[in-house]
């Protein structure tokens, strides 16, 4: 009999797996921020890697340096390491987008159901 | 055809109808949308008007048909919405509207009506299956009571155990009456005191709490409620228990004291709930049945009662002529369009088969309306300016200059590449998908502003796109598309040891004396005197082309002048204008320019930058 419980509990936890727990506007929403957060992160990280001087503003770096040298060093390195940084977040940006759209996706399947 | 440049000519026009041909004439003008009416008839009475018992049938049609939909729409059934513009029904048809629609909400009604009933029913069946289950528990401990001592035992009426011979008054003394109810969860404490008070303390209260909600057939929502069963002896008691009851509105159900008796009313319950509830639901598939079949037809009747409703209304503004037994209309109507009157109105009358109308022009001193012909794009930018106030009759229409000049305006502020694209995708993609967008129809009024305004929301993308290629604004981000004409031709050492440095465009090495080809050099986003020059050369610039507009518009007042035959308007109005304009704002625009041509770096110290003189002093000083 406790077998037969788990089970009963199981197949309702599976079939929850698969129910949208995002409404259809919150999985709209967050799938149009994700598009645009992948597109921008992408080229902002290309950007960043050829190190495009109008970003130079936004690099990490200190206020003052004893040499050209160590200067030009930590601009090259923080172009990078910025760069990377992108490129990590619009990966993020890619798992949100693959969630909300599925969720979009189930939310329209429930409303062509009638 | 009349263009946008003006607003149309209009005629005054006298209209006498027949009276059976009224309906159908006004029918076929209204289809056409281009004749205005005028109230013959202002000081009469909405209630003494010729038609006032068809507005009030039309009225009952509506409020019918009102209330189908909201049942409709209660039910979550999608409404059908074809897109079809039926045309207005003749009278005689009127009456089989209204019969049709007295027939659907009748039925409806009486399903309705029916549904409560059953579903308080199916509640009292519910609350007394409750009360047995419950109760089973409190006769079990009245029976065997837990505090009784030992030698004692409850006697009931037909217990074998009486004896002959014990003293019957003992017996009545034990014999414990009861009453069994259902009650409002939140009124239990405030029962439970007054029982107590009221009976001072001489009755036995057990209830117990049922775990599911009930319906309440007459709100829907879903209530808590209790089972209580109260025992009490002798008839006083019961009187006081009952009255105390009905007055907290607890609904009592005769409950048999032997189990048996129990057991049998628990099984004829179930056996009813069951039964109830395919009724209950067989009567919920026949209104669904009904609205659905409603659904189909609800707008096409809605739009057929609503030009009904219009005509007779439009009926009403008529005079009454005696003579010719028919009816007098007065109404504006464009003269471009006196063709197409004159062929409704002979379509109108050829429907009902009467003598035809008759279509006279009037003169008349008074201002006719203002007309413009506009079409899906021109309409947007024409409202635009109708709510700065409507132009006045033929006068020189300011909507086709707003196309250019408005997003124009709006993208000098705006001036951004990124952006500009967004908005024009948005205003692109609102455009490409126009018609199934209009279908739509959603009571969204903030989707209905962007849609409405969708013609203007991409040409402000598209100018804003042009702009900020000017400005050197991609997301706030300069693109160097050309290459730099400023280079930093310092040495090393001056570099290191300088904190800020400025390159001087008289220096060869440093500019070379030939700007940036299209828009901003993008050397400018890594200056630290950015805004000081941007402020300035955008400010001056945006002086330059108000000045020009404002020119522009006072231009154009003279074809105004011309048309009206207004020759003194121009000497008059016109030209102190054009002095007054010229003499203080274009002076100002010719002040920037020579600024801008004759000083300069490079050459000769009095033209140097540092001897150039301040506009706005020598504007002042005069």
């Amino acid at each position: 009999m406790f077998k037969i419980i788990l089970n009963c509990s199981c197949q309702v936890f599976i079939r929850h797996l698969v129910m949208a727990f995002c409404g259809y506007k919150l999985s709209l929403c967050v799938l149009l921020i994700s598009v645009w957060g992948l597109f921008q992160l992408l080229i902002m990280g290309v950007f960043f890697y050829t190190e495009t001087p109008a970003f130079l503003e936004d690099l990490p770096l200190e206020g003052l340096y004893d040499n050209a040298g160590k200067y030009m060093n930590e601009v090259h390195r923080g172009f990078k390491s910025n760069a990377f940084n992108c490129l990590i977040a619009a990966c993020l940006y890619i798992i949100t987008l693959g969630v909300s759209g599925w969720q979009f996706y189930l939310n329209q399947k429930t409303t062509y159901q009638v | 055809m009349g263009s946008l440049f003006r607003s149309e000519e209009m005629a005054l026009c006298q209209l006498f109808l027949q009276s059976e041909s009224a309906y159908t004439c006004v029918s076929e003008l209204g289809e056409l949308g281009l004749v205005q009416f005028r109230d013959l008839n202002p000081d009469v009475n909405a209630f003494q008007r010729k038609f006032v018992n068809e507005v009030r049938r039309c009225d009952e049609m509506e409020r019918k048909l009102r209330y189908l939909e909201r049942e409709i729409r209660k039910d979550g059934i999608p409404v059908l919405d074809t897109g079809e513009n039926p045309e207005a029904p003749m009278p005689r048809e009127m009456i089989d509207l209204e019969v049709k629609f007295e027939k659907l909400e009748n039925e409806l009604k009486e399903v309705n009506s029916n549904a409560e009933a059953l579903k308080r029913n199916y509640l009292e069946l519910t609350e007394l299956k409750h009360i047995l289950k419950k109760t089973q528990v409190f006769f079990d401990e009245a029976l065997y009571p837990p505090n009784l001592p030992y030698d004692q035992e409850v006697y009931f009426d037909d217990d074998e155990r009486i004896n002959l011979l014990m003293d019957t008054s003992l017996h009545h003394l034990m014999h414990i009456g009861f009453v069994a109810g259902v009650i409002l969860r939140e009124r239990i404490p405030a029962f439970e005191r007054m029982l107590w008070r009221a009976c001072r303390g001489n009755v036995f209260l057990r209830q117990a709490e049922m775990d599911d909600p009930l319906e309440d057939p007459a709100t829907g929502e879903q209530v808590y409620k209790s089972v209580f069963i109260i025992f009490f002896q002798g008839d006083q008691l019961k009187m006081r228990v009952k009255k105390i009851c009905e007055g907290f509105r607890a609904t009592m159900y005769p409950c048999p004291e032997a189990p048996a008796d129990r057991r049998e009313m628990a099984m004829g319950v179930k056996t009813r709930l069951d039964d109830l509830n395919t009724v209950l639901s067989q009567t919920q598939d026949h209104r669904h049945r009904v609205l659905v079949s409603a659904a189909r037809n609800i707008r096409a009747w809605m739009m057929k009662v609503w030009k009904i409703k219009s005509i007779y209304h439009t009926l009403n503004m008529f005079n009454l002529d005696v003579i010719q037994n028919g009816l007098i209309a007065e109404c504006w109507i464009p003269v471009a369009n006196w063709e197409d009157v004159q062929l409704a109105l002979r379509r109108g009358t050829e429907k009902s088969g009467s003598l035809p109308a008759i279509l006279n022009r009037l003169s008349t001193l008074e201002a006719p309306p203002t007309f413009h012909r506009t079409n899906k794009f021109t309409k947007a930018f024409q409202n635009l300016i109708d709510s700065y106030g409507v132009a006045t009759y033929r006068e020189i229409n300011p909507a086709p200059f707003t196309i250019i000049t408005f997003p124009f305006l709006f993208a000098i502020m705006f001036g951004d590449v990124g952006h500009g694209i967004i908005m024009a995708l948005f205003g692109g993609w609102m455009v490409w998908r126009e018609k199934p967008l209009s279908a739509k129809k959603t009571d969204n009024e903030i989707w209905n502003i962007f849609f409405g305004g969708r013609y203007i929301i991409l040409l402000m993308g598209l100018f804003s796109m042009y702009t900020g290629l000017i400005y050197n604004d991609v997301f706030s981000k300069s693109i160097n598309l050309f290459g730099s004409s400023w280079h930093g031709a310092y040495n090393d050492s001056t570099i290191q040891q300088n904190k800020e440095l400025t390159l001087d465009p008289a220096d060869v090495k440093q500019y070379d004396q030939y700007p940036y080809p299209f828009g901003l050099d993008p050397m400018w986003q890594l200056s630290n005197n950015k805004i000081n020059f941007y402020n300035s050369y955008k400010m001056k610039i945006s002086i330059i082309f108000g000045i020009v507009h404002m020119l522009f518009g006072v231009i154009l007042s003279v074809w105004n002048h011309k048309f009206f035959n207004k020759a003194m308007n121009i000497y008059c109005e016109f030209i102190p204008q054009i002095i007054f304009l010229t003499c203080l704002f274009v002076y100002l625009v010719l002040l920037v320019f020579h600024k801008w041509v004759w000083y300069g770096a490079g050459g000769d110290v009095s033209t140097s930058p540092s001897c150039a003189p301040s506009i706005l002093i020598t504007f002042i000083n005069m």
